[in-house]
């Protein structure tokens, strides 16, 4: 357990940050939370008629015979509420798609909040997790039906049928073992040193967000007052909901969508701390709090996906400095972390030819 | 920080927590090294954490107050920790100003002698050398009565006459009232900065007379209780601010867990994530698979509560602003902490008891070495009788989790025992007492 070689460090007017790689596993409770939500698949497509549901299936570009085998009126089912269908496709129909298909049909599917897998798929990100997987236990049939099953993008291999190997391989601990080496991550935890700083009332202003997070001036005057050049993690400033939900993820979380915390707890820097029930509030919610601003983003500064064209995933992260960002990683579990803005735009298949727009908070107009 | 007072001859079912561990159990585990182990920072520590606790009688020194090394290397080389390796920087935290116009306590000129009868008090004030005519004057029935609960004596003391004490009578009666449960503001007082630190603030004179009158020794430092008597004699607010600034400082610590010996001891990991704490079970791994992380905050491995506290003030948000030492250590793995063990804004403070009941009822006492999440309890025996002087949590080493004092001037902090018990153990002897939460009660839910 030797260290290689010294972190990275960037300096900036507002501090020195140290830039410790780290590599990031899921907590082995949030790994079972998965097995257990996602081994079986069910797919919501939210259209109100039948022929709408239809007809979204007949544009899907797929094999005739993929189609009809996938979606056969077995499989399918009007939701109670009248507002939608549940499909429970067959593993052994899932398996038959091409990689373009699976892109394909995933990409629809993402368009509604309940299909998780689809929307945040697990990520290969590169060919050395293949090696990873084999190395921890993992056996060649697995890792080759984890290959069959995913399909390429520019960020590596996502892979959204889980469940069909869940169907395939029984062992549990095998599953588990999968879902871990899947979601180990490269990832960032930055230091910040104060010693350097230009100006100490800017460099208060910018960590507290123009005092909007009060809780941590006492924090950053002891620094900025310290004579050590050791430095703090970035976390120890950073609002409660932020701290606690670093490197960690509840198991309680998996199962939801990563849209909503990924604003909720990005806002939270930013001293506004909403509740969010649907994606109106949020809308509403964030013409009203934040505006647009050019670069450069400062810290608290929500990044907000925006894509040309329509996009299926909506998601948020918190700027911290540079170009380091503090997000639920878009992909699989969605550990919180830090992370480099770059490779978070190339993390989630969804997110091809897309940017994050910077909104800074309005401040609260002063009561009387 | 409330008192509470059991008697042995009180039908109580909390005599158990008599059998305490005493600071002589604590010695003997500290100095239990192998016969060829160097001596251990860690013993010194422990060393000098009795000694306060044995010279904090009238005339003890606080040496162990003295603030630690800038970045210290806690390990302990000849034996295994539990804990592992920690490299501890420490951090001058200073108190927001918004909270500079609320004092801590508003008890300054209550002075509660709780068991001494008036004809007791009034030799123990003549042999402090106060004027015989401010004795007589204490003696009036306006100001003096009889505490209802104890038989002792409550003096309402005019502010002229809290003006007019000298020095070492100040330092005599102060230390005898740090010695009552009922003082906050003397078994707590502010410790000023030292003689240099306070000229390069260049108060004014009247301020600087006014400090020297007001202020006691106690060993090495100047303390101070009757700070809402210095504000008549600043030229300025603005003057009392940089004076306040100075006053409500703490040392606190950064903690670190080194990846030195991590890979050699696997159970390091257990000793900080064992309850359910992030990173359980990944902990190695990120060690192992982490090459450039040399070290990661212990903050990390808190559980939330006190997680989202540490280091900050009361702000009413998270935290509320009467927030005290039994809130934060008793409520330490409490999912949604339990508001019972906040002072209550009547007259008489019943979170003290709160506290003793729920040690009772959830906790087992415990010896040395303590555990992290332990509750380590500060408490004064008088004869059969004793009372809980403050609670907080053991993290590691000689690392505490603690709130000194009530209310929005003390932080939710990391510091070392010495220094908690240099800051509570002062006028009166104190034991320690460690007591573990029962997992499966609300103490620590499963």
């Amino acid at each position: 357990m030797s260290r290689a070689e010294p972190p990275p460090s960037t300096e900036t007017p507002v501090g020195t940050l140290e830039l410790r790689k780290i590599e990031l596993t899921a907590p082995d409770a949030a790994i079972e939370a998965y097995i257990d939500h996602f081994s079986e698949r069910e797919w919501v497509i939210r259209m109100e008629s039948r022929g709408a549901f239809m007809g979204l299936l007949m544009g899907l570009e797929l094999d005739p015979s993929h189609r009809s085998l996938l979606f056969d009126a077995q499989y399918w089912t009007p939701l109670p509420e009248g507002d939608g269908f549940l499909v429970k496709p067959a593993p052994e129909h899932l398996r038959r798609l091409t990689p373009v298909e699976r892109a394909e049909v995933f990409r629809e599917l993402a368009f509604w909040l309940d299909n998780k897998p689809e929307r945040w798929p697990l990520v290969i990100s590169s060919e050395s997790t293949f090696a990873r997987l084999a190395s921890s236990g993992v056996s060649a049939p697995m890792i080759q039906r984890v290959r069959e099953l995913c399909y390429p993008f520019a960020g590596g291999w996502a892979l959204s049928d889980f469940s069909v190997i869940a169907d395939e391989f029984k062992d549990r601990a095998m599953l588990a073992t999968l879902l871990r080496e899947i979601s180990t991550v490269p990832s960032t935890l930055p230091r910040l040193n104060l010693r350097t700083v230009v100006s100490v009332s800017e460099t208060l202003e910018y960590w507290t967000v123009n005092h909007q997070n009060p809780f941590a001036l006492p924090l950053l005057e002891a620094l900025l007052d310290s004579e050590t050049t050791n430095g703090i993690e970035v976390l120890s400033i950073m609002p409660g909901s932020a701290r606690v939900l670093s490197l960690n993820l509840d198991a309680d979380e998996v199962s939801h969508d990563i849209y909503l915390s990924s604003f909720m707890i990005s806002a939270s820097l930013a001293g506004l701390p909403p509740r969010f029930q649907n994606p109106d509030q949020i809308h509403r919610w964030l013409e009203s709090r934040f505006r647009p601003v050019p670069s450069p983003a400062r810290y608290g500064d929500l990044r907000v996906f925006v894509q040309p064209d329509e996009h299926p995933v909506e998601f948020a992260c918190a700027q911290i400095a540079e170009n380091i960002v503090f997000a639920r990683d878009p992909v699989g579990l969605g550990l919180w972390q830090f992370m480099r803005i770059e490779d978070l735009l190339r993390r989630n298949p969804h997110f091809a030819g897309g940017d994050f727009q910077i909104r800074r908070a309005v401040k609260p107009a002063a009561t009387p | 920080m409330p008192a509470v007072i059991f008697k042995s001859d009180e039908p109580s079912n909390l005599l158990p927590l008599l059998n305490s561990v005493s600071v002589r159990s604590v010695l003997t585990s500290a100095m239990s090294l192998p016969p060829d182990s160097a001596p251990r920072a860690g013993s010194r520590c422990r060393w000098l954490f009795l000694l306060g606790v044995t010279l904090a009688v009238p005339g003890g020194n606080a040496s162990a107050q003295t603030a630690p090394a800038e970045v210290r290397d806690a390990a302990h080389n000849s034996t295994f920790n539990p804990w592992g390796h920690l490299r501890t920087s420490s951090l001058r935290l200073m108190a927001p100003e918004s909270t500079f116009a609320e004092l801590a306590y508003s008890d300054y000129h209550r002075w509660v002698f709780e068991y001494l009868s008036w004809p007791e008090v009034q030799p123990l004030l003549v042999a402090a050398a106060l004027e015989p005519e401010l004795v007589a004057l204490l003696h009036d029935p306006s100001i003096r009565s009889v505490h209802e609960a104890t038989g002792g004596t409550i003096l309402r003391v005019p502010d002229f006459v809290r003006w007019s004490l000298k020095p070492k009578s100040r330092e005599i009666i102060y230390r005898e009232l740090a010695s009552g449960m009922e003082n906050l503001t003397h078994i707590l007082p502010l410790i000023l900065p030292d003689s240099a630190a306070l000229e390069r603030l260049n108060f004014s004179p009247g301020l600087r007379a006014a400090v020297r009158q007001l202020t006691f020794s106690r060993g090495n430092h100047r303390c101070l209780v009757d700070a809402d008597l210095l504000a008549a004699h600043a030229d300025s607010p603005d003057e009392m601010r940089r004076l306040f600034r100075q006053i409500y400082t703490y040392q606190v610590l950064v903690v670190e867990l080194s990846r030195d010996e991590i890979s050699d001891s696997p159970r390091i990991a257990d000793y900080w994530t064992q309850h359910r704490a992030k990173l359980r079970g990944s902990l190695n791994q990120l060690f192992a698979r982490s090459p450039d992380l040399d070290a990661i905050d212990i903050s990390h491995f808190l559980p939330k509560f006190p997680q989202v506290l540490l280091n900050t003030f009361p702000d009413g948000q998270t935290s509320p602003f009467n927030a005290n030492c039994h809130w934060l250590a008793l409520n330490f793995f409490r999912r949604i902490p339990d508001s019972k063990f906040l002072p209550s804004q009547k007259d008489h403070d019943n979170s003290g008891h709160e506290a003793v009941m729920e040690l009772h009822a959830y906790y087992d006492q415990v010896e040395p070495p303590f555990q992290f999440g332990d509750v380590i309890a500060l408490v004064a025996e008088s004869g059969d009788a004793f009372e809980l002087v403050h609670t907080a949590v053991h993290i590691a080493d000689n690392i505490v989790f603690s709130k000194n004092g009530i209310g929005r001037n003390s932080p939710f902090a990391l510091i070392t025992l010495e220094e908690m018990m240099a800051k509570y153990a002062w006028a009166t002897e104190l034991t320690v007492r460690g007591f573990r939460p029962q997992p499966g009660t609300p103490a620590l839910p499963n």
